[in-house]
């Protein structure tokens, strides 16, 4: 198996963006491919979760190659809802790994602001199993970790607080990151009483709306961010059929395989880019991956344990809270702030960082991805 | 009002209402059982952000239920303060959505 690195990256600003998909796309890919001194691709791969809803587009690989000047070379679009980037992300890097190409180049993309937000609602909710009577009871998305929410305080104690210290301390990491889509300060009082979205989450506990495009290159070698392993893993799609409903399993499978094929454990880790699509869905995160105790995630932001200085810094692009949301676009955001991070270039810089993480869900634990990256040379 | 779920004699497994199949023994031959429709909440949410076909319903009540058969069901709640540990009744069935009382 050969090595693996991430030798360019390019991204769009997240928010409200006026161009197209396809622009978005080319723009992230153009500087990608630039920064990596532009070689020969040799495929490219596309996460992408309802452009055919939200933007009445398709064939988004082809499009992108052909804008790209790419030529006859493969390309695809991988779908796996919130987790289409890490998804899109891993199939590169195994074909890399194995030596069937030599370079992907992988983006990632959403145009979701356009269509009234009730078609949005209804698009997200694709990310569910709508054939079943859970579908037809309305539950929402949001709803799923809203129910989680209530079960985690009443099972470990934690407050609403924590909730929000979990929205504030990602806010104030995006107000340094300017391809965020929030910036403007905020404090604890107004995320809590902001207006209610599925109880106990409010307006600042959930991800926004958000169009975006990212995107990275990555070759065989050594000569970048060195990508040393990639995990994968599924769970239910289904609240009721959860064995556990505050246990993710797909987050935990999918770290545990990342960390026995790098031989990182979670002690080594530097930086960490996690899913939190809500606030909840951070505190769940950090105690899968092992950074904290099953039950005591709270703890750590009640104690600063998640910030520059604390155990360790989780999401200093400001998540996907704050940095915004733009679903296929953001496995591959992620990557980047890691990548950035390990440059040393990054926003929220982390002194001395040598390892760092990445975790992209997929729905309410359906899909989950890890990749354990490694700084050129160390 | 009961509650017909859906059982495999062969793995002595419950499974909801619109299982296709058993996930253990791949069979089809499921038996339709009938639970009391009585149940505990596990937990719960308000949601006032609702998609467009449940919009006139928000804001409403969304519970994980424990059946005393042993099998956990979400569903919609009506009535006053939910609480974790709370029992609730089965009360009707609407497009396809439980309704507890
Ligand atoms: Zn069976």
């Amino acid at each position: 198996m050969r090595d693996v690195s991430v030798t360019g990256r390019g991204i769009t600003k997240f928010g409200k963006n006026t161009e197209s998909i396809k622009n978005m796309l080319v723009e992230a890919c153009r500087e990608a491919l630039i920064e990596a001194g532009r070689p020969k691709v040799d495929a490219v791969f596309v996460g992408n979760f309802a452009s055919g809803s939200l933007a009445n587009q398709e064939i988004l690989g082809s499009m992108l190659t052909n804008e790209l000047g790419l030529g006859s070379i493969p390309s695809m679009k991988v779908e796996g809802a919130c987790a289409s980037g890490g998804l899109a992300f891993r199939q590169a890097y195994q074909l890399v790994k194995a030596g069937e190409y030599d370079s992907v180049l992988v983006a990632g993309a959403e145009k979701m602001t356009g269509p009234e937000t009730e078609t949005i609602t209804n698009a997200i909710n694709h990310a569910m199993d709508n054939d079943s009577s859970e579908g037809a009871s309305g539950l929402t998305f949001p709803g799923f970790f809203g129910v989680l929410a209530n079960r985690y305080m009443y099972e470990y104690g934690a407050e609403r607080r924590h909730l929000a210290m979990v929205s504030l301390k990602n806010r104030e990491y995006a107000m340094n990151n300017p391809m965020a889509q929030f910036q403007k300060a905020t404090s604890l009082e107004e995320i809590m009483n902001a207006r209610p979205i599925t109880e106990p989450l409010g307006l600042f506990d959930c991800s926004p709306i958000s169009d975006g495009a990212a995107a990275v290159l990555l070759e065989k070698g050594k000569d970048g961010v060195q990508v040393l392993s990639s995990g994968q893993a599924s769970g239910t799609p289904l609240m009721q059929e959860a064995d556990d409903l505050l246990h993710m399993p797909a987050t935990y499978e999918s770290g545990k395989s990342a960390y026995e094929a790098s031989g990182i454990s979670p002690e080594d880790i530097d930086v960490v880019e996690l899913h939190d699509c809500f606030s909840m869905t951070e505190i769940i995160a950090i105690e899968e991956l092992g950074f904290f105790d099953k039950g005591k995630g709270w703890v750590a932001l009640e104690n600063d344990q998640t910030k520059h200085g604390g155990t360790v810094p989780v999401n200093t692009s400001g998540g996907l809270l704050s940095k915004g949301h733009p679903i296929g676009a953001t496995g591959i955001a992620q990557i980047i702030q890691i990548v950035d991070q390990l440059n040393g270039r990054a926003v929220n810089q982390v002194e001395n960082a040598t390892h760092g993480l990445a975790q992209n869900l997929g729905g309410t634990g359906a899909y989950s991805t890890v990749h354990i990256f490694r700084k050129k040379g160390a | 009002m009961t509650i017909t779920a859906k059982y495999c004699a062969e793995c002595d497994r419950l499974y909801h209402f619109d299982k296709y199949h058993c996930m253990v023994c791949f069979s089809k031959n499921l038996e339709e059982k009938e639970l009391n429709g009585r149940g505990e909440v596990y937990s719960f949410t308000k949601i006032h952000a609702a998609p467009k076909r449940f919009a006139t319903l928000a804001p409403y009540n969304i519970i994980l239920v424990d059946l005393e058969e042993g099998l956990r069901l979400t569903a919609r709640y009506e009535g006053d303060e939910l609480a974790i540990g709370k029992q609730v009744i089965f009360s009707e069935k609407v497009d396809g959505a439980y309704v507890f009382r």
